[in-house]
């Protein structure tokens, strides 16, 4: 079976081809040629990670070009890590189509939007089974492409053709940072293996100097696909495509590929304590001030994808503190309970008839039972409370952070923690509690809907239990072995009581001004109002890119393009018209044709007349 | 193998013209008939040869030679021959061209004269890239020039006539530079031999101007006054910045088709003329100019991408990002590595597959909408959701996004240039890196424009129009289907160009 694992992406290729030539025939029958694929892909992934913890390994290369003496191959391996990864990005995907069918039903474009979802399944399982760093890169770009496929998916609405932009482009910034990192470590290596990358820095074949550089290269690829401050401004406004696609893509998995990256390079991010620091860095930064703009925000997308950036912070912020297994571990329980808030998301956004504002909602609870209590579920995991999912992978965060991290950065992970369990229980109470404020009754919806959410329901709560203390760890023990990743950090029971004390803290004060609201909303803002107007506006970031970036390049390129038809151009064109003007000089008023001609003939003339003289003239 | 093969490639398309020249004007059907079968033939074979050609030889295959001329001691040949540098980008024309008449089946008027000049362009073009011989090279060189001209001036848009004309002069004033340059590198090479060699060919002249013994007549200057000629002569047609005026207009203003003949391949006669003669016969100077080239590389980059950004044409605006585009072969030939020549070359053959359907797409949809600008599209996925796919498929191919052409071009090319040697361009990585930046602005300037073309609200006028008809067909997914095949499996072009490549890197070297 593991020697098939090149089929797991090849399905979902299959369906993306099938519903690009019948898919006007099929229309919404599209749905299931897209499960179909999936649920393969998901049943040979389980197949592939048993037979992967039983031992065995598989690696399969082709020669892909040649260059001088240098031959790149392509090809896939299974490794613990992508066996981990597959599992995941099956399983995801497979609950978002499953959920599409119903959600996407009246888009009469339903079958190019599962064509989309199958292509972006193949490059997402393809970039996982990459065995060297250049195929990565080449799913990675494709990824990145079908990213802005779907969120421009309703091309015709201004706000999404201008995020599909913008998520290219940023993301674009930091894929030319990676591909400069790759291109150096080819140089510096020969090679783009993984493993030879590894045995370069291991043998001190590389300086100092350059495996930070190219670290950070890769790491800059990582911060644009990841939304990691400052590269983040793409993500939440990449939440104008179907909310499906939020879940799978700008939530669960692609999103996370930047996590995976430094996960899949991290013996060479581990030789250089510079990159590493940055990386904790710009995780913990990221993890905080996204989380402050969760605080404020209105639009339940938009709070999630803040949340998302968030949390890719927190997995960020364990890789750079040595918590390679705390980082991974927590973009898997994450993809779990991430999706399920998204699809929860998307069932509140169906039932109340396309609105997204938590304000015009409430009173869910009552109305949308199973969409309700798997969102809950979704909130409890997210914020860290015993024995959900995120409680276990954040809780291995902090004992990272603790151990090999410094103070500060600490602080920022705890304190990001309880502002987590805060905006999510604010979005709860706001949304699902009190009276309704919309004007169209909301609806449960059916099974298609919700069987995906009780799936993912499960997941949030179980998915934790893998490197639970009582199950010795598993995970760790999988995903370390045959790795040089440096000995992973645990945190004792004093530990766990604080980060669950955290966590309650947060869904208190939450429970206070929007459950019970003993505190009126308006309350801390009105104290606060600059620092409230500071994050409504999201820390005017697009303003500042804006000024700083767009107007610029768009002032140098009008400026080049004056210079080039003005000043370039202008002494050809005088030297046209002279012309011109002599030939119709001449007398016969042709086209204007014939005296060009003219000019051809003349050079062309000089030029065969000059060869003669100069060889006749010698020997003449 | 067929014998003479080349010559049967060369100048069949020559016979297709003449064929047409035999049909009377109104037989409209089979003139573009006869027109697509001599291209189809020609196609076919060069094939042949790129089948037959063998691939673990770095040398010249298929080489025909016959005394031609006389001019006093010196002999013009008629020598023929390809090796991993022609080979592709003889294929490149056959296809290109063929697409190319496809494409202008639209094409009402004098319909007679338009393919009569096709096919003789295509002679031209293909003679260029097979011609051993300065003289012969030179020839096929101007051959090209005046059905071009024609071309452009009576099927152009409405700015045909300066467009047509400046082109002339640039490429006019082009061609005799290069050909004082062809007369001093042989007349030199006559002079330093004691004047026992009188020769225009191209492989001999390079044996002379690497042997040591006669090197005392050959200065470093003169080289370097030959190679800096050469270049002024190769940049117009390339274009390099600031030579490349003449190119919006005549893209602009040419039919479709022929706006994929001159980006496609016309401009690829620059990068070949620079490798094969310049490198080929003065590869020490290569060195010496290699950051001088480099440079010139990032202006072209990053000046054309900041001028697309601006644009509010759209031809216009890939007019612009194809100067943009030919930077990356610059800074691939620049860097003087085998990575960074070979990115060239698959530079040259990508570009030239991209930039023909974004041509074509332009085309197609300017005949349909009536209006090239920018601002006036907009929904285009809504009107004709096919054409717009292929548009945004071009565009994704042209910004290099893996699994196309383009991006394995840009990955060698760079590979190159941050792995050239320091000895040959000191700030080989600070280059590189600025050229990066120029894929970012790249990206910006085609999402930009498909963003308000292909996305964005449908004008109501627009609601109707006709899709893709079947014709189209065969240049959108033979174009795109050549970018794809390229970008997926890259070994079919790097195992014909690897070997030739490896050699000319030695001699620069060695």
């Amino acid at each position: 079976m593991i020697q098939n694992a090149w089929l797991i992406p090849v399905f979902p290729l299959i369906a993306f081809v099938v519903l690009l030539l019948f898919g006007r025939v099929l229309r919404e029958k599209a749905a299931y040629v897209g499960i179909t694929a999936l649920a393969l892909s998901f049943i040979f992934a389980v197949a592939v990670l048993f037979e992967r913890i039983g031992g065995e390994t598989y690696t399969f290369v082709v020669d892909w070009i040649t260059f001088g003496e240098s031959t790149v191959t392509m090809g896939y391996e299974v490794t613990p890590l992508n066996a981990m990864m597959l599992i995941v990005v099956t399983l995801v995907s497979l609950v978002v189509h499953i959920f599409s069918r119903d959600y996407m039903h009246e888009d009469d474009r339903i079958h190019v939007f599962y064509s989309y979802l199958g292509l972006f399944s193949f490059s997402m399982l393809g970039l996982v089974l990459a065995p060297n760093i250049l195929q990565l890169f080449i799913f990675w770009e494709l990824v990145g492409l079908c990213s802005f496929l779907l969120v421009g998916f309703w091309y015709y609405k201004p706000e999404a053709a201008s995020a599909a932009k913008k998520a290219f482009l940023t993301t674009r910034v930091g894929d030319v940072g990676l591909l400069i990192g790759i291109v150096l470590l080819f140089n510096a290596t020969g090679s783009f293996e993984y493993a030879d990358a590894f045995a370069a820095v291991e043998a001190g074949l590389i300086s100092d100097t350059m495996v930070t550089v190219i670290a950070l290269c890769i790491f800059l690829g990582a911060v644009g696909k990841s939304a990691q401050f400052p590269l983040h401004v793409w993500l939440p406004d990449a939440m104008e495509g179907p909310t499906p696609v939020s879940a799978l893509i700008h939530a669960a998995t692609m999103v996370a590929a930047g996590v995976y990256l430094v996960g899949v390079m991290y013996p060479f991010f581990l030789a250089s304590d510079t990159a590493l620091t940055i990386v904790a860095y710009v995780g913990a930064i990221t993890a905080i001030f996204a989380a402050t703009i969760a605080l404020v925000n209105h639009d339940i997308k938009r709070i999630l994808a803040y949340s998302t950036i968030s949390q890719l912070g927190f997995m960020m912020l364990a890789l750079g503190t040595a918590g390679y297994v705390a980082g991974l571990f927590h973009l898997m329980t994450h993809a779990f309970f991430k999706a399920l808030l998204f699809l929860g998301a998307g069932s509140v956004i169906y039932g109340v008839h396309h609105r997204q504002d938590i304000r015009e909602m409430g009173g869910l609870w009552r109305r949308m039972k199973v969409t309700s209590v798997t969102f809950l579920i979704g909130a409890l995991a997210i914020a860290g409370i015993f024995p959900l999912a995120g409680f276990w992978s954040k809780e291995e965060i902090f004992a990272s952070v603790l151990a090999n991290g410094d103070p500060f950065l600490f602080a920022i992970a705890l304190i990001t923690a309880f502002m987590t369990a805060f905006y999510m229980f604010r979005l709860f109470f706001k949304a699902f509690t009190g009276e309704f404020r919309g004007d169209h009754e909301p609806h449960e919806n059916n099974g298609f809907m919700t069987l995906p959410l009780i799936v993912l329901g499960i997941l949030a709560v179980v998915a934790g239990f893998v490197n639970a203390p009582f199950t010795g760890h598993a995970l760790e023990g999988f995903l370390t072995e045959g790795i040089a990743v440096g000995e992973q950090a645990h945190g004792g029971f004093g530990l766990a009581v604080v980060s669950l004390l955290i966590a309650i803290g947060g869904i208190f004060l939450a429970w206070v001004i929007y459950g019970k609201r003993s505190i009126s909303e308006d309350f801390l803002p009105g104290k606060f109002r600059a620092a409230h107007r500071l994050l409504m506006n999201k820390y005017f970031m697009d303003e500042l890119y804006t000024v700083v970036f767009v107007r610029p390049c768009v002032g140098i390129g009008k400026a080049l393009y004056a210079i080039d038809r003005f000043i370039v151009d202008g002494i050809v064109n005088l030297l046209a018209v002279v012309t011109r003007s002599v030939g119709s000089g001449l007398g016969k008023r042709q086209t204007g044709q014939f005296q060009t001609y003219g000019v051809v003939t003349i050079i062309g003339g000089i030029a065969v007349v000059a060869l003669a003289f100069m060889l006749r003239g010698y020997f003449g | 193998m067929i014998p003479n093969l080349l010559t049967w490639i060369v100048f069949f398309p020559l016979v297709g013209a003449l064929l047409i020249l035999a049909i009377p004007r109104e037989q409209k059907n089979a003139i573009r008939s006869i027109a697509a079968g001599t291209s189809i033939i020609t196609l076919i074979l060069s094939i042949l040869a790129w089948i037959g050609f063998d691939r673990s030889q770095s040398g010249m295959q298929f080489v025909e030679s016959y005394s031609w001329i006389n001019l006093g001691d010196f002999q013009i040949y008629y020598d023929l021959g390809v090796d991993g540098l022609s080979m592709p980008l003889l294929l490149l024309v056959t296809l290109i061209t063929t697409l190319s008449i496809t494409a202008s089946f639209n094409i009402k008027e004098r319909v007679k004269e338009y393919f009569t000049w096709i096919l003789i362009l295509m002679t031209g073009l293909l003679g260029v890239f097979v011609a051993q011989d300065l003289f012969l090279f030179f020839l096929f060189f101007e051959l090209t020039l005046i059905p071009v001209f024609f071309l452009i001036s009576i099927w152009g848009g409405k700015e045909r006539e300066p467009a047509s004309i400046k082109f002339l002069i640039y490429n006019g004033l082009g061609s005799a530079v290069m050909v004082m340059a062809f007369i001093a590198l042989a007349y030199k090479a006559f002079e330093a031999t004691a004047f026992s060699h009188a020769t225009f060919n191209i492989s001999a002249l390079a044996d002379i101007f690497s042997n040591p013994e006669v090197s005392g007549v050959l200065t470093d200057s003169l080289k370097a006054g030959i190679f800096l000629a050469l270049l002024i002569a190769f940049a117009v047609k390339l274009p390099i910045i600031p030579l490349h005026t003449w190119l919006p207009n005549a893209y602009v203003e040419a039919p479709t088709g022929v706006s994929m003949m001159l980006a496609g391949v016309l401009s690829k006669m620059g990068a070949y003329g620079l490798l094969r003669i310049s490198y080929g016969i003065l590869p020490d100077q290569a060195v010496n100019f290699a950051t001088f080239i480099a440079i010139l590389g990032v202006v072209n980059i990053l000046y054309g991408a900041f001028i697309a950004l601006v644009q509010t044409d759209l031809k216009k605006l890939i007019a612009y990002s194809s100067i943009s585009h030919l930077g990356i072969v610059l800074l691939g030939v620049a860097s003087v590595t085998e990575a960074g020549i070979q990115g060239a070359v698959f530079q040259l053959v990508s570009h030239g597959f991209i930039v023909a359907l974004l041509f074509f797409m332009v085309g197609a949809i300017y005949e349909r909408t009536n209006t090239r600008t920018i601002s006036e599209l907009g929904g285009l996925s809504k009107s004709v959701p096919v054409l717009a796919g292929f548009m945004l498929a071009a565009a994704m191919a042209s910004l290099g996004l893996p699994g196309l052409s383009g991006f394995v071009s840009e990955l060698l090319a760079f590979i190159g240039i941050f792995g050239a040697s320091a000895e040959i361009i000191p700030a080989a990585r600070v280059i590189a890196v600025v050229g990066a930046i120029g894929i970012i602005f790249t990206a910006a300037y085609l999402l930009w424009a498909m963003q308000r073309t292909t996305f964005g609200k449908m004008d109501e006028k627009y609601l109707g129009l006709p899709d893709a008809r079947p014709m189209e067909y065969i240049p959108m997914i033979g174009l795109l289907g050549l970018s794809l095949l390229i970008g997926v499996y890259p070994s079919i072009l790097s195992d014909v160009i690897n070997t030739t490549v490896i050699d000319i890197v030695s001699k620069i070297g060695g």
